[in-house]
Formats: C-alpha cells, sequence, structure tokens
C-alpha cells in the first residue's frame, strides 16, 4: 500500500509542478508594504478602455489612469482637468478646450490637441463600443458636427444645436472620455492598455484577481487645489492595487488583518460591525446613490396616477430613511440629491405621510385589491430593505403587495425591459441634475424603464438647450409634475461609507461614491 | 482492458454532447440578457444589435448551437461576451488553481480517511472508534463555507499567522504561495474528510469479517500487517469510487471556498460567468468540467484492476 501512496504523491507532485509554470507576476504579499495601497473591489473590471464595456468598478480604477478634458469638483461643479481652460460660445454651440502646459503620456511624450481628435474620432465610431454614444451622435441630446485642431493644443468641438449639458456629459464619470496615446491599441487597432495622463500608470490586470497600478513619475500636476476628480493630484505611494474581493465577509477579514487598506461604499450595518476595531476607521458621507421604488407606468394597474400617488402617500419616508440607513440618511422625494447646487426649496416637497390619504386615491383609482408585486433582489441588501420596508408600509394602507425576490442579473434584466409593477431599486451616482433625470424620463419605445411622458420629455429638452440660470426653473418644474404623476418613488439618498485603514493618511471619501487615492499616503507607524 | 477503456472513451462523446445541450438551453431560459448587462443604463439600440450580431446572439438558437458546436470540435471554444477574451486560456488559467488545492486537499482526505477509517473498524466501538466517527460526523455536518469563515477567523484575523484573502503561485514563490493555499486546503480536508472516511469504515468492517482475514491471523500476521496489507486494500476499492466523485465533483468549482478564500479558482469563475450570462464562458467551463468527471471516473474505473485482481474490465 505504501507504495501506491508514494507512487499518487509522485503523481501530484508532478501535476503540480506542470500546473505552475505559468508567467511570472507581480506578486502581491500577504500585506501590502509602505509603498502600496490596497483597495477592495467587490467585483473585476470588464475592460481597460475608458467608457467601452465598462462596470462602476471600471470607473473607480480608472479614474486614476485617465483624465478626461473637464471632471467634477466637490461641489460637483465642472473643473478643467486634462484642458487648462475652456470657453463656451453663446449659443451654447462651441466648445473651446486649451490643453494643460507639461501634460504628458505615460509613455513620456506630449499631449497635442492631435491626440484628443483621435481619440474622439474612436468615441464616435459605433464600432468601438463607447457606451455612451448617444450623448455624442444625436440620439440623446446635441450631435458633435466636428472637432477641429487648433494649433498644439487647442481643440474646437461644434454642435448641431445648443446644449448647455455638454460638458456635464464630458464629466460624467461613468463614461470618460481619456485622452489616449495611439500605443494603446495594436496595430491592428485592437485595444492593449490605456496610456493615457493620470497620477497612476495602468501596470497589470490578472483577471480574477488585482488590478495594479503604478506611480505616473512624469506627472505634472495642476496648481489648484484638489476637489473631487479636480485639481492637483500627487501620487504619493509607488503602486495602488485593486484587489477583487467578491465575499463581503471576506472584505471584511481582509481590513481588519490589514491585507486590504480601503473598502469603498460598504453597507451601514456592515461598517457598524467594524466600528470598535482599531485598526479601521468608518468614514461617512452623505450620498449621491438614489434608493427608490420604481413604478411601471405602462403597467395596466399602475397607469393611473392616482394610484400611483397613494404609494406615495403610504410610505413614511423619514422612518424609511432612518430604518433602511441606520439613522444616517435623510428622506429626499426629489430625484435630484439633498446638498447639491439644484436641490433648491420646491425640491424639499414631497409625500406627506398620510394613511387616509392613500386609502382615499385607492378608492378613486377604483383599486379592487388586486395584487402588485415589487420585485427585488436579495444579492444588494439595500435592495432587500427597500421592498421589505415597502412591503410592510403599503400593506398598512391596504395594497395587496407580494415581493419577488430575484437574482441580479435577473432583476436588472428586468429593469433594462422594464418588466416590473414596482421594483426595489437604487442608481449609482448621477453628479448633476440633469443626469438625474436623464436617467428616469426618456422614450418608453426604445427605453421601457424610462418614464415615457411628453410633458417630462419636453421639459427636459428645454434644460438641455437653456442657459445655466434658467434651468433651476425647469428642474423645480419636472419635480412637482413628477410629485403629480408619480413615475417612481424617490426615498433617500444612500449613505456612503468608506473603511479605511488608519495606515492611510489624507484619504477623504467623495459623494461620487469613487475611490480617489492621489494625494494619500501610507503612515507605518 | 484495452477495448473496455476505447468503448468507455467512445461514451464520453454522448455524454458531452448531453451535457452541451442541457447547458446550452438551460442558460438561454435563465432571464437576464447579457447585452443589455454589458451596454448598461445608456441604451444605444445600434450598438446593441452591433454586439449582437458579433456574438452572433442574433442568429436562431439552433444556428448559435451548431456554430458553437463546429467551434468546440476545433477546439475554440470562443471568447467571453463580458471580457472578449479567449474562454479555453480564461478556464485554464482558473482550472489550474483549481486543481492545486483539489488535488492536493483530496489526497491529504483520503490519506487521513484511509487510515483513520481502517483504525475505527479495527477498534469497532471501541473509544478510537467512537472518537474518529464522531469527529467524520462532526466535519460531515459543518458546512465549508461555515468552516472556511471560522478558520479565517481564527489564522487570519485573530492570529495573524496566514493571509485571509489572494494567491500566489506556490512553485513562483513557495513560501509566501503556501501561505494562501494553507487554509482553503485545510477547510476542504476537513469537508470531505467525514464522507471518505466512513465509507472505509464500513468497507473495512465488512472485510474483517471475512474468512481471508481469519486465516491471515491464524497464519499469526501481525495485526497491523492483517490491518493494513490485507483488510485495507480490499476496503480500498469501493472508497476509490467516492474519491472519484469527491475529485470530480470539486474540480468541476469548488465555487464556495474560492469565494470564501478569494481564490481565483473555476468556481469563482463559473458564478461571476453565470451572475454576467456569459453564456460561451459558462458553455466551455461545463464542457471541460464535464470532461474531467468523467475522465476521473474512468480512470477510477482503470484502477480497479491494479488495486484488485478479482476486478476484470
Amino acid at each position: 500500500m505504501p507504495r501506491y501512496i508514494l507512487l499518487s504523491a509522485a503523481v501530484l507532485a508532478a501535476v503540480l509542478v506542470w500546473l505552475n509554470t505559468a508567467e511570472p507576476e507581480s506578486q502581491p504579499g500577504p500585506a501590502p508594504g509602505p509603498s502600496e495601497i490596497r483597495v477592495a473591489l467587490s467585483d473585476d473590471i470588464r475592460s481597460s478602455y475608458p467608457g467601452v464595456n465598462r462596470v462602476s468598478f471600471s470607473d473607480d480604477v480608472l479614474a486614476h489612469v485617465v483624465e478626461p478634458l473637464v471632471v467634477h469638483r466637490n461641489d460637483l461643479s465642472i473643473a478643467p482637468m486634462a484642458a487648462s481652460h475652456y470657453s463656451v460660445s453663446a449659443d451654447l454651440k462651441t466648445f473651446k478646450f486649451q490643453l494643460r502646459e507639461g501634460l504628458r503620456f505615460h509613455n513620456g511624450e506630449p499631449v497635442l490637441a492631435r491626440h484628443v481628435k483621435m481619440n474622439w474620432e474612436k468615441i464616435l465610431d459605433p464600432k468601438t463600443g463607447f457606451q455612451c454614444l448617444p450623448f455624442y451622435n444625436g440620439k440623446m441630446g446635441a450631435k458633435i458636427v466636428s472637432i477641429e485642431v487648433q494649433g498644439e493644443r487647442g481643440i474646437v468641438f461644434k454642435l448641431d444645436r445648443p446644449s448647455s449639458v455638454f460638458l456635464e456629459k464630458l464629466a460624467y464619470i461613468q463614461c470618460p472620455v481619456a485622452v489616449l496615446h495611439p500605443s494603446s491599441w495594436d496595430s491592428n487597432g485592437n485595444w492593449l492598455k490605456p496610456i493615457a495622463t493620470g497620477p497612476y500608470r495602468f501596470s497589470e490586470w490578472k483577471k480574477g484577481r488585482y488590478i495594479l497600478l503604478k506611480k505616473f513619475s512624469g506627472y505634472i500636476p495642476r496648481q489648484d487645489q484638489a476637489s473631487g476628480l479636480a485639481g492637483k493630484k500627487i501620487a504619493l505611494v509607488e503602486q495602488v492595487r485593486f484587489m477583487i474581493i467578491s465575499d463581503l465577509m471576506a472584505t471584511k477579514a481582509a481590513l481588519v488583518s490589514g491585507q486590504v487598506d480601503l473598502a469603498g461604499s460598504l453597507a451601514p450595518i456592515t461598517a457598524l460591525d467594524l466600528k470598535q476595531n482599531k485598526r479601521v476607521k468608518a468614514m461617512p458621507l452623505a450620498g449621491l446613490t438614489r434608493r427608490a421604488l420604481l413604478i411601471q407606468t405602462s403597467d395596466a394597474l399602475l397607469a393611473d396616477p392616482r394610484l400611483r400617488r397613494a404609494i406615495g402617500h403610504a410610505l413614511d419616508m423619514k422612518a424609511f430613511a432612518e430604518i433602511a440607513s441606520l439613522g444616517l440618511a435623510k428622506p429626499n422625494a426629489s430625484v435630484i440629491p439633498i446638498d447639491t447646487k439644484h436641490h433648491t426649496g420646491p425640491h424639499l416637497q414631497g409625500y406627506t405621510f398620510d394613511l387616509n390619504k392613500a386609502r382615499e386615491l385607492l378608492k378613486q383609482a377604483n383599486y379592487q385589491g388586486e395584487e402588485i408585486v415589487i420585485k427585488t433582489t436579495r444579492v444588494e441588501q439595500a435592495y432587500f430593505d427597500t421592498a421589505m420596508i415597502s412591503e410592510a408600509m403599503l400593506k398598512k394602507a391596504g395594497l395587496n403587495i407580494k415581493i419577488e425576490v430575484m437574482e441580479m442579473a435577473a432583476l436588472l434584466g428586468d429593469y433594462f425591459e422594464g418588466n416590473y409593477q414596482l421594483m426595489a431599486f437604487e442608481y449609482s451616482p448621477r453628479l448633476t441634475a440633469f443626469m438625474n433625470y436623464h436617467t428616469l424620463i426618456g422614450d418608453k419605445k426604445t427605453n421601457p424603464n424610462r418614464w415615457g411622458d411628453k410633458k417630462a420629455q419636453a421639459l427636459l429638452l428645454q434644460a438641455a438647450k437653456s442657459k445655466p440660470k434658467d434651468q433651476q426653473r425647469i428642474y423645480d418644474q419636472i419635480h412637482q409634475y413628477m410629485l403629480d404623476q408619480a413615475p417612481v418613488i424617490n426615498i433617500y439618498n444612500a449613505p456612503i461609507i468608506d473603511v479605511v485603514s488608519t495606515r492611510l493618511q489624507g484619504y477623504e471619501p467623495w459623494s461620487g461614491s469613487k475611490p480617489r487615492l492621489w494625494n494619500v499616503s501610507v503612515n507605518e507607524e | 482492458m484495452l477495448s473496455y477503456f476505447f468503448k468507455r472513451l467512445i461514451m464520453i462523446i454522448p455524454t458531452l454532447m448531453c451535457v452541451s445541450i442541457t447547458v446550452f438551453v438551460v442558460m438561454r431560459l435563465v432571464p437576464g440578457d447579457p447585452i443589455l448587462l454589458v451596454m448598461g443604463d445608456v441604451k444605444n439600440p445600434e450598438l446593441i444589435a452591433q454586439m449582437r450580431e458579433q456574438l452572433g446572439l442574433d442568429l436562431p438558437l439552433w444556428r448559435q448551437y451548431i456554430l458553437w458546436l463546429t467551434q468546440l470540435l476545433q477546439l475554440d471554444f470562443g471568447q467571453s461576451i463580458v471580457t472578449g477574451a479567449p474562454v479555453l486560456s480564461t478556464m485554464l488559467n482558473s482550472f489550474t488553481v483549481t486543481v492545486q488545492i483539489v488535488l492536493v486537499s483530496v489526497f491529504l482526505a483520503a490519506l487521513i480517511a484511509v487510515v483513520a477509517g481502517t483504525l475505527a473498524a479495527w477498534q469497532k466501538d471501541r473509544l478510537a472508534d467512537k472518537t474518529i466517527v464522531g469527529v467524520a460526523i462532526l466535519c460531515m455536518s459543518i458546512p465549508s463555507f461555515w468552516l472556511g469563515i471560522a478558520l479565517i477567523l481564527i489564522f487570519g484575523v485573530q492570529l495573524q499567522w496566514l493571509p485571509t484573502v489572494g494567491y500566489i503561485s506556490p512553485l513562483q514563490n513557495f513560501s509566501e504561495g503556501i501561505k494562501f493555499l494553507l487554509l482553503p486546503i485545510i477547510t476542504l480536508v476537513l469537508a470531505e474528510m467525514g464522507g471518505i472516511l466512513r465509507m472505509v469504515r464500513s468497507a473495512t468492517l465488512d472485510n474483517l469479517q471475512l474468512e481471508y482475514i481469519s486465516h491471515a491471523r491464524a497464519k499469526g500476521l501481525g495485526e497491523m500487517t492483517v490491518l493494513f496489507r490485507h483488510a485495507m486494500k480490499n476496503s480500498f476499492t469501493p472508497t476509490l469510487t467516492l474519491i472519484g466523485l469527491v475529485m470530480g465533483g470539486l474540480l468541476g468549482g469548488a465555487a464556495v471556498i474560492e469565494t470564501v478564500f478569494t481564490l481565483p479558482g473555476l468556481g469563482r469563475l463559473l458564478i461571476s460567468s453565470i451572475n454576467n450570462r456569459d453564456y460561451i464562458m459558462v458553455q466551455g467551463i461545463m464542457i471541460l468540467v464535464s470532461t474531467c468527471y468523467v475522465l476521473i471516473n474512468l480512470l477510477i474505473d482503470m484502477l480497479y484492476p491494479l488495486i484488485d485482481p478479482r476486478v476484470k474490465l
């Protein structure tokens, strides 16, 4: 018998040796050293091409690597980034940008206007698969009719119609239009990796394991104060490693054992668990993520706005926000997040919690106790909490509510296809009022999950064409009209809780829900 | 024996055909459109149509299947819908990680189980037997994810002896790599050992009643020789079947363990591919897993005559 054991052991050893003859890699040791920051990502990126085949994790990583012409500051205003400055014509149709001096690609070459133009030509080519192409080809707003190079560093965009939201689109964190060097593609035009202009360069991507960014030593920072994704960015550590950790328990264990330095946007209950640990600190901040109960306005039963308004009045928003956020969030009935520029007086208005009024509206809508289904998922606890609390509250008003729990991809599939009556949902941060309304209002034929109301669409179109000073009035109007029509019940903006190792110095969470690891150092003491 | 081997090899073809059809159909019945998931919230009908065309998802289902099968016969597993990476290399990269932990775990679990199970049978109803069986039942009763979490909390968080996340290939850096694999291997050994041990004990108990054992004892052979040279050898044949099934199952992806320990193995890749509705990747993984399962069981069958000369194939 021992010879069988020895033989098996020998075969096993041979197989293991054969399996491990893979390419060498930059191996992450058990704990990060003083020159490395490790960040937990709950899923892998799909591509390193900014705005192409992206997920929110791609934005988290690439925000350190690429710099669009303009970005958002902390107060969500627009600031130049790859551009030194910009100007907008009075008719809102011509946008001129001047690239900032000293801007260099990660391979050391200077960035010229022709590079910007080359990137835009790729973006506008449908074959590239740029996710936000409809923003620029006339399908969703103004169309870029020409891009002109002026001298070495001047670039001019001309649009077919006025657009006051063109800069917002350029700064949209989900579709950054990066300035990339031609060597980001191979000679056949296939994507390799971003050779861009940010303070960190894209070094290595081990799929399913980690993404490694290294400090770009040739980076010349801006001199204006760091704010949001804008301003002076300095890479203070040699490398940043984004570790793919899909299990929440594993993330928590890695944080408290010092194997990762940062886990962003954790749920309040998770952060509470970690509060007692001396190695980490929880950094809560009012966030822009919008938690809502979506209503399918084309559903036979829910087509009646009175029934939809009844749902609004049956929800005790204050209690809802309190319970769901463990007291960290305030209720917000507006699509526009609290504490942002456009969340003015009229946006404080919402549905009053009034069960009698809800019952009265149900009676007027001739509601006979038909079953209404809330679709949700347990993959994200917040979705399930929203459904559960809604169910309890709506039942009190006499609504016959049933919860259908689905797997995340199935829920998203139904969301995109508009296949729901009610859906517990959350929208990742949109940094401007226009972008927030844009996720909700649109043509129902192409986007069944949008509110297809003609008046609302016309108002949004008007906002896109109006001068910034006139936009507030339109957003106020849309909010009033939404309260009347109730195509969605906005509940609250989820707080952001970044849990950070105490060895990190200078880290600040951001309401845009993106980790920012420039100007952050490591203190080993 | 050789003709049996070839017959079994040929039988793999219809098995894999059934698997391929089942996986192909089931994946497409699951709600959730992979293209819409890739596209996100900014719906771009032209891009959606372009992607469907590129990936062949605009074709009738039967044509999609035939195309995929034709590629498969040329060992072309296609490209991931989500990342565009070649399916074969992606899954082989993950498979190597899974194979490492599974082979070592099953080898250790079998080694411990065979020795402990034989001793338990020899000491039937005594303290040693009750202790061994008790431990085996405990190991079988504890869910592997719970065990993994408990080990992480003890050795990773409290004692900080071992890392809790990540992976390094042990042959590229043995001292570091082994640290990452130790906890998952211990978890799998404990989780799988119980079942094998009970099978060994039961088979050994049966064998110890047989005449050839009495004959061996009557010859004056020592008890250990009787036990490990004669009884254990015959008990091992049914155990081998169970080891094959365990190994086949785990190679299909020790998904829970890989998730808890964030190992970039096949199970984690499969779960992530299912979540992203990466049809091509899921289909490829299932074909790989089924092939492994069938081949391992064939290998086990071929080993029977080597261990037990009474077995004729």
